[in-house]
């Protein structure tokens, strides 16, 4: 009891606040001027960029395959059928073993990038990729055509069409033949 | 041609002291630009930041660029607001810094007015900018304003008279009441700051100044987190401009009037002396900055005990130890 009363006189005495007050102020003085010299964590975006994570989900790309020379996607249409709030659109080019797709849409006005289409596609087509700076002034800026998409842009969409096309029409002059063929064969 | 025209300014003197008062005005003006870039730089290197870094070189026109929109934004009057004092009031602070600027001597024969009572007229006008802040916030008919204004007057009572005593060893020591003499005396006889009594005088002013010109740890007036921005909350355009520069010229005066006091005012070897005004200016600008960025706010009541039951009875002691010490 009488030590209590002494630790409490302890405390409030004055002095010993004054002491204490003044220790930490000159103790939080130190810390500031010590942050004045720090090195800054500031990155001054427009002129310097963070390198973006590896499993960012930024502006999505169709992957190019260059050992088939055409884009991986066939049109299966399932990464539409898996999107929530109906972002793809595409048409169909060619079909069997060889199809793909002529036109490929992304309205990302709508998108929430949610990565349920890059999961959804069991052809490694569509992915999302690291570029980030998507805003526009204008609405019509955010619908991305398929050679905005495309990793290779323009030249690449020209080439998986050319691809597409050459192999329908190759397997189209291979089929009456074979078909020929099996016609005669059951006659 | 600098005779032409001096001799032209002796015939018309009342000339001579619009052109005076001119450039006091602007100087008063301009001066917040440079503290309040200084301060955001200082305040984002404390924090780690990098501060205005995209106008200008190394964002030194930001300032300048934040009083030109100011200046193009719109006057706002609150409903209910008393529309005479809500005018008057950012015009009677800026007035009140003009005037304490008026009898400051930058350098040898640098002063607007020689003033043989200058440290007495500075702690006169000084108040008024006390009075201007209660004026702000009774007329903006807002409940942040006015617990601002009477926060900012209660501060004021209990800060003004540690620091006229701090002030009064100072004159003790000098025998002078003006600033240029006070000067004077310290470039013959050594700053007075090496005086025992005067240093404890500096510290007690260093305390009270903060108090004086609203900042931190006894920025209560303007209490961003409780009283959104205390008495100035419902100004906009030019007005809170003017606001803002009369209490940043302020943060420059007093520290100017404390370097004058205390650390010899232009006094200093090899550099001309207006360049050591500014020198000791801004390191104790930086020293008030440090402070704002270092100590959390005081409540009301700890600021006036702090003050009625700490710096009062201890600047009157130091007064005493300082006539005991029997100077001049």
């Amino acid at each position: 009891m009488v030590k209590r009363h002494a630790a409490e006189q302890e405390r409030y005495n004055p002095f010993v606040m004054l002491a204490d007050g003044l220790l930490t102020l000159f103790y939080g003085m130190l810390v500031t001027w010590r942050n004045l010299w720090r090195p800054k964590i500031t990155v001054r975006y427009p002129y310097e960029r963070r390198p973006v994570p590896p499993r960012y989900r930024g502006l999505f790309y169709l992957k190019w395959n260059e050992e088939k020379q055409r884009l991986n996607c066939v049109g299966c249409t399932l990464c539409a059928q898996a999107c929530p709030t109906d972002v793809i659109t595409m048409v169909k080019l060619g079909k069997g073993t060889h199809a793909g797709v002529s036109e490929f849409t992304m309205d990302l006005g709508r998108c929430m990038f949610c990565n349920l289409c890059v999961e959804a596609c069991p052809f490694d087509a569509i992915y999302m990729g690291p570029a980030y700076e998507l805003a526009s002034e204008r609405r019509d800026a955010a619908v991305f055509r398929i050679a905005d998409l495309a990793q290779g842009g323009e030249e690449a969409v020209r080439k998986n069409i050319e691809t597409i096309q050459r192999l329908m029409a190759e397997e189209e002059k291979a089929k009456p033949a074979a078909a020929h063929a099996s016609e005669g064969h059951a006659s | 041609m600098i005779e032409a025209v001096a001799s032209f300014f002796v015939q018309h003197p009342l000339l001579w002291t619009f052109v005076k008062a001119v450039v006091l005005a602007s100087f008063t003006l301009m001066i917040p630009l440079a503290v309040i870039y200084i301060e955001r730089k200082v305040a984002g290197y404390i924090q780690s930041r990098l501060g205005p870094v995209h106008v200008g070189p190394q964002g030194t026109f930001q300032t300048v660029a934040d009083a030109l929109k100011l200046l193009l934004k719109e006057d706002i009057v609150p409903t209910g607001a008393d529309r005479r004092f809500f005018y008057l009031a950012p015009y009677i602070a800026f007035i009140s810094t003009v005037l304490s600027f008026m009898v400051l001597p930058f350098a040898p024969g640098w002063v607007a007015l020689e003033m043989n009572v200058a440290v007495l007229f500075v702690l006169g006008v000084s108040l008024f900018n006390v009075v201007s802040i209660l004026m702000a916030g009774w007329s903006s008919n807002n409940k942040y304003s006015l617990l601002g204004g009477l926060r900012a007057v209660a501060q004021l009572l209990s800060y003004e008279i540690p620091m006229v005593l701090s002030v009064l060893v100072v004159v003790f020591y000098t025998g002078s009441l003006s600033l240029t003499e006070i000067i004077e005396y310290q470039v013959k006889h050594g700053w007075n700051i090496w005086h025992p009594p005067v240093l404890i005088a500096a510290l007690i002013y260093f305390i009270c100044a903060l108090a004086e010109i609203n900042r931190t740890p006894f920025d209560l007036p303007e209490a961003e987190s409780e009283l959104v921005s205390g008495f100035n909350t419902e100004y906009s355009g030019m007005r809170f401009a003017l606001f803002f520069a009369s209490e940043f010229a302020n943060n420059f005066f007093i520290t100017a009037f404390a370097a004058a006091l205390f650390f010899g005012g232009w006094d200093g070897p090899i550099l001309p002396p207006i360049v050591w005004m500014f020198l000791k200016v801004f390191v104790m600008i930086f020293v008030f900055m440090w402070v704002r960025w270092t100590p959390p706010r005081l409540r009301i009541d700890q600021i006036l005990r702090f003050a009625w039951q700490g710096l009062v009875p201890l600047s009157l002691l130091n007064l005493l130890f300082a006539i005991a010490l029997g100077v001049r």
